[in-house]
């Protein structure tokens, strides 16, 4: 296979710390299980042309931004035999968003890839969507910091809903047109109003739109041998207006709102009470809510389950 | 930078199991994770975890300190008895730490002032320099940090010099101008050898250790918080100069460098063989910024120190303070009082009897404990709770750190009968053990006395606490007589110990309050 050729810059920045980075590549290599080679492969292919691409911006970065992701590369390709093969989606984002990278190499390459990290192993949420719109936003943000915090902003908008009250207030502090452009609104003007709809009910939109209601809106869960949380179909709780859900063995709370759904695990409810009579036939009519054997309902949103499924309902009411 | 080894951090929890506080979900959790600091800025929280890589990387990697003084057990530890005067080994059951390590760790996370002992070449100097390479300082900054205690010190080569200019030209003192040292800038400052430093440069020493501030010619310079290490070849305040006893009171904690042992001489000559200085390859994960100093500090204060232990600190203080001889005035019954007056202590207490001295823990020591130093003990308490990963103190927290915030405060009467008892002698050299033995002996006695449930002064207080508005002059003097119906049995019955002393001290505090109160509702003219 042919050598992907090695820029000027990145030549550079390796001679200029050569014996600390052989020094690092031969204490990875004594370990075991690490081919040096291999690894110098994946940082042609991958890593060079990202340094070239920030160098064009900015040539002083090119130092720093080697070393931060040579670190990067090593601490992924020490698992993986020498292999550093960064997802798709990162080089993406370190290409669209290189001026960022050269602004602050040590900073914004890392967060990706640990952006990147979370959201893909977080259930349901649309990494996809998150990385397109990272691109179109953060290209309307005026340095790497805010860049990164719409970042945040989005991950909510994806689907991290538990991010709901930080991106919020993230949103608010973005320059208007990087807002708009994350919220889906033509006319940067309209932003506040919206993150003043979005904070008052989580069922919002940001374009005022409104759905009917009752609205199923998402299912989470899912059977813990197949990947989900649950072990046995489970039950809910609400506690303060919180809702929580339970397999018999452990907790989680439920975070919910118009963009996604979330279970993470918690200690769980003191006492509060499930419904385990009947839903109302309004939302009996709802797909898969006809035979619910546990639910409840707080600030507007209903979480449901079935005596057969290991997944919730999670309507908005 | 350099040799990958002395920089590698452990990926796993440092301390598994550690009970963490519920955290709310953050937004800046997105960016955290396996590839370096990703979002420094929103890397505020967890850094209780950065603390404990900072210790493991310093006692495992940088100044090899293979001990666990520091010990706490989860479940009944292993215990050995060695050689033939049986001397105690303990295998502790749960995660514990080397205090030579850990301390200056939790000084530089609440910037006060510890001081290092121990013969040369121990590593004090070197620990002190690390401390600001975590603090974020580079190699060259921290050696501007450290002022070498020599014995022509000068206070213009501690604090700086006048402009010579401005001295010539100068009609008044305000118009000349400071060239005042940068160290004094510095975030963590560093006094080696401060037991060689002149009296007179020792006092200006005093003014930025204690006040943060530096005069010189009516000319003042106000320094940032700052984590202070001073370092020193003992512990009794000799040196080339005795040190002022006011800079002594300063010094918050104190730690003793350990010895090296010889079955790591290995790790040694390794780092005699790689030219290793481990100030030149602190990994960058571990590198403090001033903005998550500032959080782990506000962190730190936020952990709470539950009731039951804080009454045990309050038991425990009690114990020293008094001394029945020294004073006719009640409040006066201290060895302060003896102190103040310039009074032979051994004189004085002599005229103490009807005390078990043996059992008297207040015996033990020559003096009581002032409020900074309790101060000190509730901040380094909770410095270690959170080190620990907790936002709640535990009564082991307050024990383990005691001995090292009490070090220099709690003087030993090395007269006592406790230290002629068997297996007690080594206490009157080993400091540390002494004044742990002393907490685990009062909540010994806490316990035995059941305090926790048979407190009377704890109703009392709560009374008092929840306000005089609206109380009748029925109820006052009904709270009256039960102040003084109390007095009146324990002055039957009990011998006076320093908790006692205190307790009626506060009954005598409740009676007045409420004496002044009663007065004043008579006035009013309220029934």
């Amino acid at each position: 296979m042919e050598r992907a050729a090695v820029g000027p810059a990145f030549a550079e920045a390796l001679r200029r710390e050569r014996t600390r980075y052989n020094a690092r590549l031969a204490e990875a290599s004594a370990s075991g299980g690490f081919d040096a080679g291999l690894f110098l492969d994946s940082l042609r292919t991958h890593v060079a042309p990202l340094v070239e691409a920030a160098a064009v911006i900015d040539p002083a970065c090119a130092p720093a931004l080697t070393d931060s992701l040579f670190d990067l590369a090593l601490g992924a390709a020490r698992a993986s035999g020498g292999v550093f093969a960064p997802s798709g989606d990162w080089t993406m984002l370190m290409e669209g968003l290189s001026a960022r990278v050269a602004e602050a190499p040590s900073r914004v390459p890392a967060a990706l890839y640990n952006g990147l990290s979370v959201l893909s192993q977080t259930p349901h949420v649309r990494v996809g969507e998150w990385v397109a719109a990272f691109l179109k936003v953060g290209r309307l943000c005026r340095d790497a910091s805010s860049c990164l915090a719409a970042g945040q902003s989005l991950a909510w908008l994806c689907g991290m809903a538990h991010y709901r009250e930080g991106a919020l207030g993230i949103l608010a502090t973005l320059p208007p047109q990087a807002a708009a452009a994350a919220l889906g609104l033509r006319d940067p003007k309209s932003v506040t109003e919206a993150l003043t709809r979005l904070a008052a009910d989580p069922w919002a939109r940001p374009d005022g739109g409104v759905g009917e209601l009752p609205r199923l809106m998402h299912r989470v869960g899912g059977f813990r041998g197949f990947g989900g949380p649950f072990l046995a179909p489970p039950v809910v709780r609400n506690e303060e207006g919180v809702l929580y859900a339970s397999d018999g063995l452990r907790w989680w709370r439920l975070y919910a709102d118009n963009f996604g759904a979330v279970l993470l695990i918690d200690e769980g409810p003191g006492g509060g009470g499930s419904k385990m009579g009947a839903l109302s036939t309004a939302y009996q009519r709802l797909p898969g809510l006809a035979d619910c054997h546990s639910w409840a309902i707080a600030g507007g949103t209903l979480a449901a389950a079935t005596p057969h499924s290991h997944t919730l309902s999670v309507v908005a009411c | 930078m350099g040799w990958n080894p002395f920089q590698r951090l452990s990926e796993s929890p440092t301390n598994p199991g550690a009970k963490k506080p519920a955290r709310k979900p953050d937004v800046a959790d997105l960016y955290r994770g396996s590839a370096g600091a990703g979002d420094g800025d929103a890397v505020l929280s967890g850094l209780d975890e950065k603390l404990r890589q900072a210790y493991f990387w310093v006692a495992n990697t940088a100044i090899i300190c293979p001990y666990y003084d520091i010990e706490f057990n989860d479940g009944p530890p292993q215990v050995f008895y060695m050689g033939d005067t049986k001397s105690r080994l303990t295998l502790p059951s749960a995660q514990s730490y080397a205090s030579f390590v850990l301390i200056p760790i939790l000084n530089l996370a609440v910037r006060r002032r510890c001081l290092l002992v121990g013969g040369p070449g121990r590593g004090k100097t070197a620990s002190a320099f690390l401390m600001g390479i975590l603090a974020g300082y580079s190699i060259k900054e921290v050696k501007r940090a450290v002022q070498h205690g020599q014995p022509q010190m000068t206070v213009s080569d501690l604090l700086g010099n006048p402009l010579p200019a401005d001295m010539v030209k100068a009609e008044s003192m305000d118009q000349i101008r400071i060239a005042w040292r940068k160290w004094l800038a510095m975030r963590v400052k560093v006094i080696d050898e401060y037991n060689r430093i002149p009296t007179r440069t020792q006092s200006a020493l005093l003014t930025v250790l204690a006040d943060n501030y530096a005069e010189m010619l009516d000319q003042v310079y106000e320094c940032p918080e700052a984590a202070w290490y001073l370092t020193a070849n003992d512990d009794a305040g000799g040196g080339t100069y005795q040190v002022i006893e006011a800079l002594r009171d300063r010094i918050d904690v104190v730690v003793k460098a350990p010895h090296f042992n010889p079955r790591f001489l290995k790790e040694l000559l390794a780092r005699v063989e790689g030219e290793v200085a481990p100030e030149r390859m602190v990994p960058p994960g571990i590198v403090f910024t001033e903005a998550e100093l500032d959080k782990i500090h506000a962190e730190i204060l936020a952990v709470s120190i539950p009731e039951p232990v804080r009454r045990r600190l309050e038991f425990f203080t009690a114990h020293f303070e008094y001394l029945e001889p020294a004073a006719e005035q009640f409040e006066y019954k201290t060895k302060d009082t003896v102190k103040l007056v310039g009074a032979d202590y051994r004189a004085v207490a002599g005229r103490d009897t009807g005390r078990d001295k043996a059992k008297d823990l207040g015996s033990q020591t020559k003096n009581g404990l002032s409020v900074r130093a309790l101060m000190t003990v509730f901040i380094f308490t909770k410095a270690l709770a959170f080190f620990r990963g907790d936002n709640v103190a535990l009564l082991d927290d307050l024990r383990q750190i005691l001995p090292f915030v009490l070090h220099d405060k709690l003087v030993p009467d090395l007269e006592s009968p406790f230290f002629d008892e068997p297996g007690n002698a080594a206490l009157r050299t080993d400091r540390v053990s002494w004044i742990r033995r002393l907490f685990d002996l009062s909540s010994a006695e806490y316990d035995r006395l059941d305090l926790d449930a048979n407190d009377p002064l704890v109703e009392l207080d709560a009374e008092l606490a929840a306000g005089l508005d609206g109380v009748s002059e029925k109820d006052v003097r009904t709270r009256l007589v039960r102040v003084e119906r109390l007095l009146g049995e324990w002055s039957k019955a009990r011998k006076m110990y320093g908790h006692l002393y205190n307790d009626v001290l506060k009954l005598k505090y409740l009676h007045q309050r409420y004496t002044n109160y009663l007065r004043w509702l008579r006035w009013k003219g309220q029934p």
